[in-house]
């Protein structure tokens, strides 16, 4: 790595780890949050650009050029689709019109009878009978999907590879930290987002609410102990993303009963082994905010999409970092001026004190997610003006 | 493959016995785990 863009990452890690520690960096962090959104804006194909995630940093490359950032939330490209090619079936998600979107029911293929296995063995049930019911190839467990199986693993192999060089020359090249190195869920969200869909996990929740704390449960734990082998340092700067969902959709009572005690649980257990842990709010969390003294101390850090930001932060703000403000909308629709004026009100309301990164409200997808000069007349003035 | 019906757990250590000899253990493990998240997108 060339020593000025070694000390470039040098110095962003350390504003993000600050910041992290809701303590004071020596500016207000700028996180960019995209999955296609620099695909679009340099013109490649986003269906090229999952097949081939090495095309990403030419994107980036161009994008980051431009546009100032201190951090990548992720890379965009969690859904791998040759892995699903592999296995004929796409899976929970589909690109459409050059946004990879999730689809409820597609493959929530998991039925109330189910809940047993799950609660037993949650590894054996989703090998031996999640994935067979969702990727039929291997339903039959002969030669075909043996090969099947083996073609999956070839592609995800690849390209795993493929996405550990993209990180290794946007950080070591571009001096850009890849912030978000994981994503992980917590029970009662891979229930919604992947086994029932929403209408069973609501079903359940009233008619069998047992079962559904016992997977819930089941769940947690294996897929925290899954990510904890698959990413097993916790580096400095750098966090694993959690998306929150189904919470906000409950009532009061039953977010109390039905998901808070997962939440934390995870927060412990990721929080005592010195991990840094980014919630992602999806949807409003207001109703909740009360419930976040519950929190464990340590690196969490909270990206809201909807809400008073500043009010947010006077709230949670001795609990969690602070990430977000900046609405999309306005980046879309709105004047140089204006989304300027946002920004300064945002980082006036929510910088002093530390503990805040400045970023998008959502994630910008499409290309109608933002507009290219009031994005970058933002960040540029956020870089200066984010001074403390 | 001599039998047929082998359930996902058997098909893996199928692909666990071809890999053994070309990615090391701790790789091969990490990256089985990590298709198996992927696999539940």
């Amino acid at each position: 790595m060339d020593s000025s863009i070694q000390e470039l990452y040098k110095v962003r890690i350390q504003r993000f780890n600050t910041a992290f520690k809701r303590e004071t960096p020596d500016r207000v962090p700028i996180m960019f949050m995209s999955e296609m959104w620099p695909v679009h804006h340099c013109g490649l194909s986003p269906e090229d650009v999952l097949k081939n995630p090495h095309l990403f940093y030419e994107a980036f490359e161009k994008t980051f050029s431009e546009i100032y950032l201190d951090g990548l939330y992720g890379l965009g490209n969690l859904w791998i689709e040759p892995v699903f090619e592999a296995l004929h079936n796409s899976g929970t998600y589909k690109l459409m019109d050059g946004v990879v979107n999730y689809e409820d029911k597609i493959s929530c293929t998991m039925d109330v009878n189910d809940y047993a296995a799950l609660i037993e063995n949650p590894y054996r049930y989703i090998l031996n009978q999640f994935f067979p019911k969702k990727f039929k190839i291997l339903e039959q467990g002969d030669q075909s999907s043996a090969q099947a199986l083996d073609q999956a693993f070839t592609a995800f192999r690849n390209y795993r590879q493929e996405n550990l060089n993209l990180i290794e020359k946007t950080e070591n090249v571009l001096g850009i930290p890849v912030v978000g190195r994981t994503i992980s869920f917590c029970g009662p969200d891979i229930l919604l987002d992947y086994f029932r869909g929403f209408e069973g996990v609501i079903k359940d929740i009233n008619r069998v609410p047992e079962l559904f704390l016992e997977a819930a449960s089941a769940l947690n734990l294996f897929i925290t102990r899954l990510k904890m082998r698959i990413y097993n340092t916790p580096e400095d700067g750098h966090f694993i993303l959690m998306p929150l969902h189904l919470g906000s959709y409950l009532k009061p009572k039953d977010f109390e009963k039905f998901y808070l005690p997962f939440l934390n649980q995870l927060l412990e257990i990721y929080t005592k082994a010195n991990y840094t842990i980014c919630l992602f709010f999806e949807n409003d969390w207001t109703p909740h905010l009360e419930t976040f003294g519950s929190f464990p101390d340590g690196k969490i850090l909270g990206i809201f999409e909807y809400g008073d930001l500043a009010k947010i932060k006077r709230k949670v703000g001795h609990k969690i970092c602070v990430i977000g403000g900046m609405p999309i909308s306005q980046l879309s629709y709105g004047s140089i001026n204006e989304c300027i004026d946002t920004a300064k009100r945002i980082i006036d309301e929510c910088a002093p004190g530390g503990g805040y990164i400045f970023g998008t409200d959502k994630i910008l997808l499409s290309p109608n997610d933002g507009c290219y000069e009031n994005i970058r007349a933002v960040h540029e003035f956020v870089h200066d003006y984010g001074k403390y | 493959m001599e039998e047929e019906n082998n359930n996902v757990e058997a098909l893996l250590e199928l692909l666990r016995d071809k890999y053994k000899n070309q990615i090391d253990e701790e790789t091969l493990e990490v990256i089985i785990d990590e298709m198996i998240f992927s696999l539940l997108f």
